[in-house]
């Protein structure tokens, strides 16, 4: 299914850019800043979970009644969902100002962050590693690795931060390296150590997949997924040039709609390999041959750019003498690079 | 290039901006060290050493003037090259370029010289907060105009080669707005610094 709602996704996303900007004092509820200025921010970064909220249900809107094929950038994408969620309810609880007050500087805080962080972020990360590799690399990721990765990871992931939920409320504070014994923190903490090598060794079975899969002999091909999107209609890996002509659109998904017609109850029907709009099969063609495309010729004159600016910044802080050393290395790459003859 | 200059707006806005802001504070602070050093106990030299010097007892008007007129002439010369290789005059467009590089490169020595001027008077990048916000100010600036000149003397050598023609004018135009973009923030610089002091 297309994403549910786009306009409202997009504009959620805007929204939540643009208050982004007014909630930064949330992180200083206890410092004394007084009840107006907390409370201010309080509403403020309450107001956010609201298109937080409205993107949430827009993604769960086009899961429902799709067509669902379980596959590791899908698992993925349902561990973002999930811990993104829990991550994002804890942080309604933070911006409550009196409930901050307790969890401030706390272990719970930790768990918080990573959870939209690692929830959020990282299997958003993932999901999109497992993805696009096929478009960058040309070979799929092994799915059945993959699926082992996700649940691994997954656990590991809640059976690590989870626990420091409860430290948190048990008062363990944050930023300390060491702790006495007897205050009720010991257990958690080891189970969330037990965690985090549970995380370690999904990631690793994640380097073993990719190395696995670069030497795969089998070939991903343009759409592996049947995706909706045009970068699936070029070839995979891509030609430098990535399209040899602008592609014309005709609809926001246009790749989809030219490869299915719909039925009179909205259901896609294939299309024959012609496209669904004739005019367009020209287009879509192998035009590796003759494109006309300038692309800039490979060169080695950067790296030596790259070797001056750096010590013109370190002459900077340690001593004035390297800066005419860098800058005179940087304009020799800046010269090489721009009178160096085109090799295509 | 207007896109990269919009940017550069923003980044001599920002400088400038700072040292508007801070004008008044600096100078009244240099002010205020010395009264506290000279009732510790130092004399009023040592006392102008520790505070460093106020924006009056530094810059000279006169002098900066004529760095000023030789930037605007540069941009007189930088135009005249570009109509000169429009019309494709070869030599009149490398001649007008020569021009305006040695403009730019007197402007320069200009600053050079003014700026050992003030640093024997004391003023330095770290001696107050007039010295830190006018040199960070002047000296981006310096350094904009000298890359101004490598473009320029690298456009000549390119002519002495026989690569500038009517053809691609376009070089000589993009070096011309980055030209003038320089020499209109020296203009700024010149009446806000200068001109209009408090």
């Amino acid at each position: 299914k297309p994403l549910f709602g786009y306009p409202f996704v997009v504009f959620s996303g805007i929204a939540i850019g643009f208050m982004s900007w007014g909630v930064w004092a949330h992180h200083m509820y206890t410092v004394g800043l007084g009840t107006v200025a907390n409370s201010a921010f309080g509403i403020s970064t309450i107001l956010i979970a609201v298109p937080t909220g409205v993107k949430i249900f827009n993604w769960l809107a086009t899961l429902w009644g799709g067509s669902i094929s379980i596959r590791t950038p899908l698992l993925m994408a349902f561990g973002f969902i999930s811990m993104f969620i829990i991550g994002g309810l804890t942080g309604v609880m933070h911006s409550m100002v009196v409930s901050d007050y307790q969890q401030q500087d706390t272990y719970f805080i930790v768990a918080h962050f990573h959870q939209v962080l690692f929830g959020g972020a990282i299997f958003g990360l993932f999901a999109g590693i497992y993805y696009w590799f096929p478009k960058v690399t040309g070979r799929l990721l092994n799915d059945k690795i993959g699926q082992v990765h996700f649940w691994l990871m997954f656990i590991g992931f809640n059976v690590t931060f989870q626990p420091m939920m409860i430290l948190g409320l048990l008062g363990m504070p944050r930023r300390i390296y060491t702790y006495p014994e007897g205050l009720g923190w010991d257990v958690w903490n080891m189970v969330a150590t037990l965690g985090a090598f549970l995380i370690a060794t999904s990631v690793l079975l994640f380097i073993y997949n990719v190395i696995v899969s670069l030497g795969s002999k089998e070939r991903a091909g343009a759409d592996p997924w049947d995706g909706r999107t045009l970068e699936w209609s070029i070839p995979s890996p891509p030609p430098a040039y990535n399209f040899a002509t602008i592609p014309t659109v005709h609809h926001r998904d246009d790749f989809w709609h030219r490869k299915y017609l719909e039925d009179e109850k909205g259901r896609p029907l294939p299309v024959v390999a012609g496209g669904a709009h004739p005019a367009e099969a020209e287009e879509t063609g192998e035009h590796e041959e003759a494109h006309g495309i300038h692309m800039p010729s490979p060169s080695y004159w950067p790296v030596i750019c790259a070797i001056g600016l750096p010590t013109v910044a370190f002459g900077l802080i340690y001593d004035f003498a390297l800066i005419p050393v860098g800058a005179l290395v940087f304009l020799l790459g800046v010269y090489g690079w721009a009178l160096e003859p085109a090799t295509e | 290039m207007w896109l990269f200059l919009a940017s550069e707006c923003l980044f001599f806005g920002s400088l400038i901006a700072a040292f508007l802001l801070y004008r008044g504070t600096a100078q009244d602070t240099i002010l205020q060290t010395r009264d506290q050093l000279i009732t510790q106990g130092l004399t009023l030299e040592q006392a102008k050493r520790e505070s460093g010097p106020l924006l009056s007892e530094v810059l000279d008007i006169p002098f900066t003037s004529i760095s000023a007129f030789q930037l605007l002439m540069s941009s007189v010369t930088m135009v005249l090259a570009l109509a000169a290789i429009q019309r494709d005059d070869r030599r009149g467009a490398r001649i007008w370029l020569l021009a305006t590089a040695l403009l730019g490169i007197a402007f320069i020595s200009g600053q050079a010289f003014e700026f050992t001027e003030f640093h024997q008077h004391g003023l330095s990048l770290s001696v107050n907060l007039f010295g830190t916000t006018f040199f960070v100010l002047t000296g981006f600036h310096g350094a904009h105009v000298s890359v101004g000149v490598l473009i320029l003397l690298s456009l000549v050598v390119m002519s002495l080669r026989g690569k500038l023609t009517q053809a691609n004018s376009l070089t000589v135009e993009l070096a011309g707005l980055y030209w003038h973009f320089v020499d209109i923030v020296w203009i700024a610089i010149f009446t806000l610094v200068y001109l209009i002091q408090p």
